[in-house]
């Protein structure tokens, strides 16, 4: 028969009874099995990613929805009585009640990149009690993807030059042409990172074209929701069910909209506050992309 | 266009009497059977409660792969993972997946045809019930939540495919094929076809199947195709050629061969095992006696032919043949067909094997496994026995003296192995000694 799979037997803990860090201890181990980074999983700490191989746990995006779900089997809150919000009730937000299962609603988990920021949602969910010692080591959603882009520039860099030397000829000047730009576009993501006060710039830059986007999409949302008005008084049940349609994606686009939003939020306010844990991972990130530059300018 | 020669450089093993292909060769020399009793068999009221499961642990598993990559994979996944390393490694090929396997290059000359049967009835049993069962109690939008996110690539068809892709870095053409019993062998064909077309330089061919309840149960249901006599003996229970043979025992398993252009595989110093010389499959149209679960002999003799006369070999050159044969009514059958088709009379028969004998029926992986046994013999040149039948069975007494019952020492010039499946679908292949040139 079937070879033996050991089970895991999760003994789901009270959050209001457990500190920050045994949380966050608990998170870490819970997705072992999705970490295809073992290396970066094993030493991971409050700040370590779950995606991505370089530094983070090398869990693959499609198994977030892992992530979450080990969390919420983890964990036990009293936020547990359903109170709708929309008027169809398909929207829920969570009160205080009986002790239960703990649930993370649909875009609850958008900014829980790490441990750390897992654990800071709880807490601002109120699931967990804040704890501002804890939170002072998180660093920022903000920051870590701002140290991500700096990883991936410095290892697409690498590659490059390791590429490079492979190669002769006019395949070699095409490769060095590349390595060129590359180098250019970390020596100035180098700087952009440096200054924390540009980096907020250009974060809220980002942000103020994206909410832009999301305006120009609500005000879309209102004109088809008027013409529904319109023409729900006539006869014309193909214009209706049409109009209707037309108004039920904008919706779509307009809560996906939303959930981007919500990160470039995050991100554009965050950017300009610089911790001394982000300070120190961004002089880190820095001094590796000088050196790799060093080097690449060499070749 | 000019048809490339084939050779094989590299195989791997997880069967039910051994898993790697040296603990394979010692079990298939010594004529040791895998086939034992499984108490949930017998929990499920199963008539059939004997069967081949690979003999694996976790932590053996953990030996070679990742972690993360383990659970999101079946069992035949797993089974074709682990046979596929050690395939590569014995070809030459250096895999480590416990050391950053996502950073290799691609080998862009490389693809596989990885066969499976049934598929992910573990996951389907296992993991996918249990939460359809609660589905109606959760919330509006969670009723599949607790699957997890890993569920499809399990269940898809071409889970062991691409399992192998990932792993060892595929860049050629990466695809399942399932024809029933024939999985296994058709692979191979599928595979050889690559490389002699110069679609590929290299291909690791085979078959995987689960050795899970699930993946029997319909057998089971059909009683009269599987053993059901020999629950109390169950290394007893395949008996292909036998008097008492009264069904086939289910098992499951995985083998890979890698096949590699002859040019390549010199190019690279790479071990070389045999020459595949030709394969062929065809299927006998469900007509004139063929039926679902019944081959055309018609269709089967076409086959083999069709093989012997691509490759311009005489029956009489032919040393052993590896048969389908599994234990089952079909086996006297399948006998006539071989005599059919290589037009000689049976004291003239060469000799005949059932690999299934030890390891029962893997179904997806039969043909694989069992190539896998040829070509082993053929390379280190012996015979191994075909167990429990030393009663023949009555309707071919007079090919008695070809069945082997203890192992032979000799060495081999063609090997001959056919698999035929459900559906009427049948596979022949004929290897060749590697003599250096």
């Amino acid at each position: 028969m079937a070879f033996k799979r050991k089970e895991t037997v999760i003994e789901a803990t009270d959050l209001a009874t457990i500190t920050a860090e045994e949380a966050e201890k608990r998170i870490i181990a819970g997705v072992r099995k999705y970490a295809t980074q073992e290396a970066n999983w094993s030493r991971a700490d409050a700040n370590t990613p779950f995606l991505g191989h370089i530094i983070g746990m090398g869990i693959e995006s499609s198994n977030l929805a892992d992530i979450t779900m080990s969390i919420e089997r983890q964990f036990l809150t009293r936020r547990t009585r359903r109170v709708p919000v929309s008027p169809d009730g398909s929207e829920v937000r969570l009160d205080e009640g009986e002790l239960g299962k703990l649930r993370i609603l649909d875009g609850q988990d958008a900014l829980a990149a790490t441990p750390g920021l897992a654990v800071k949602m709880l807490m601002d969910l109120g699931h967990m009690a804040p704890d501002p010692a804890y939170l002072g080591k998180v660093v920022s959603f903000a920051y870590i993807s701002v140290i991500g882009e700096g990883w991936k520039l410095n290892e697409a860099l690498r590659k490059a030059m390791g590429r490079l030397e492979k190669l002769s000829g006019p395949e070699r000047e095409e490769a060095l042409a590349n390595l060129r730009a590359l180098t250019a576009q970390a020596k100035s993501y180098e700087a952009l990172i440096a200054d924390a006060a540009a980096l907020a710039g250009q974060r809220r830059k980002s942000y103020e074209e994206e909410k832009a986007a999301h305006e120009a999409l609500e005000s879309e949302l209102s004109m088809a929701t008027a013409k529904l008005a319109g023409a729900a008084g006539g006869n014309d049940s193909a214009r209706i069910a049409s109009l209707r349609s037309e108004e039920a994606e904008i919706r779509t686009r307009l809560k996906m909209s939303a959930a981007k939003l919500r990160v470039s939020a995050e991100i554009a306010s965050q950017a300009g506050n610089r911790s001394a844990a982000e300070a120190a991972k961004v002089a880190e990130i820095r001094g590796l992309l000088q050196e790799t530059v060093r080097l690449a300018e060499s070749c | 266009m000019t048809r490339r020669r084939v050779v094989v450089t590299g195989m791997g093993v997880v069967a039910p009497n051994g898993v790697g292909l040296a603990a394979y060769r010692d079990a298939l020399r010594a004529g040791r059977s895998g086939i034992t009793w499984h108490e949930e068999l017998a929990r499920l009221n199963f008539a059939c409660q004997i069967g081949g499961a690979p003999p694996l642990t976790e932590d053996e598993i953990l030996e070679v792969l990742p972690e993360a990559d383990y659970h999101k994979m079946n069992e035949a996944m797993v089974y074709a993972a682990l046979a596929a390393v050690e395939c590569a490694r014995s070809a030459g090929i250096d895999v480590d997946l416990l050391r950053g396997y996502q950073e290799t290059p691609v080998a862009w000359d490389t693809g596989t045809f990885m066969g499976c049967g049934v598929g992910g009835m573990d996951t389907i049993f296992d993991e996918l019930m249990p939460v359809m069962a609660e589905a109606p109690d959760q919330e509006p939008g969670r009723g599949t939540a607790a699957m997890g996110t890993s569920i499809v690539p399990k269940v898809m068809g071409s889970s062991v495919s691409v399992t192998l892709g990932k792993l060892l870095g595929l860049g050629g053409q990466t695809s399942t094929n399932s024809s029933a019993c024939n999985t296994g062998t058709e692979a191979i064909f599928e595979g050889y076809k690559q490389v002699v077309l110069g679609y590929a330089e290299a291909m690791y061919v085979g078959g995987a199947e689960g050795s899970h309840y699930g993946v029997w149960s319909g057998f089971d249901a059909m009683r009269d195709v599987l053993c059901t006599r020999y629950n109390e003996a169950p290394e007893r229970g395949s008996q292909p050629m036998g008097a008492g043979a009264c069904g086939f025992v289910p098992a499951g398993g995985a083998a890979v061969l890698r096949l590699e252009s002859l040019e390549a595989a010199l190019a690279r110093g790479a071990p070389i095992l045999c020459e595949l010389l030709s394969a062929y499959v065809n299927s006998g149209g469900q007509r004139d006696g063929g039926t679902m679960t019944f081959p055309n002999p018609d269709g089967v003799v076409r086959c083999i032919r069709r093989v012997l006369d691509d490759a311009g070999v005489a029956p009489s050159e032919i040393s052993l043949i590896n048969g389908h044969l599994t234990s089952t009514g079909a086996d006297p059958r399948e006998v006539e067909s071989w005599l059919r088709a290589l037009e000689l009379p049976a004291e003239r028969l060469p000799l005949i094997q059932s690999t299934k004998s030890m390891i029962g029926h893997t179904l997806g992986a039969a043909g694989a496994l069992e190539a896998v046994a040829a070509v082993d013999q053929l390379s280190r040149g012996y015979v191994h026995p075909s167990i429990n039948c030393e009663q023949i069975h009555p309707e071919i007494r007079s090919i008695a003296a070809s069945v082997p019952h203890a192992l032979v020492e000799r060495p081999l010039e063609h090997v001959v192995k056919a698999s035929f499946g459900f559906g009427d679908v049948n596979g022949c292949l004929l290897f060749r000694r590697w003599g250096g040139r």
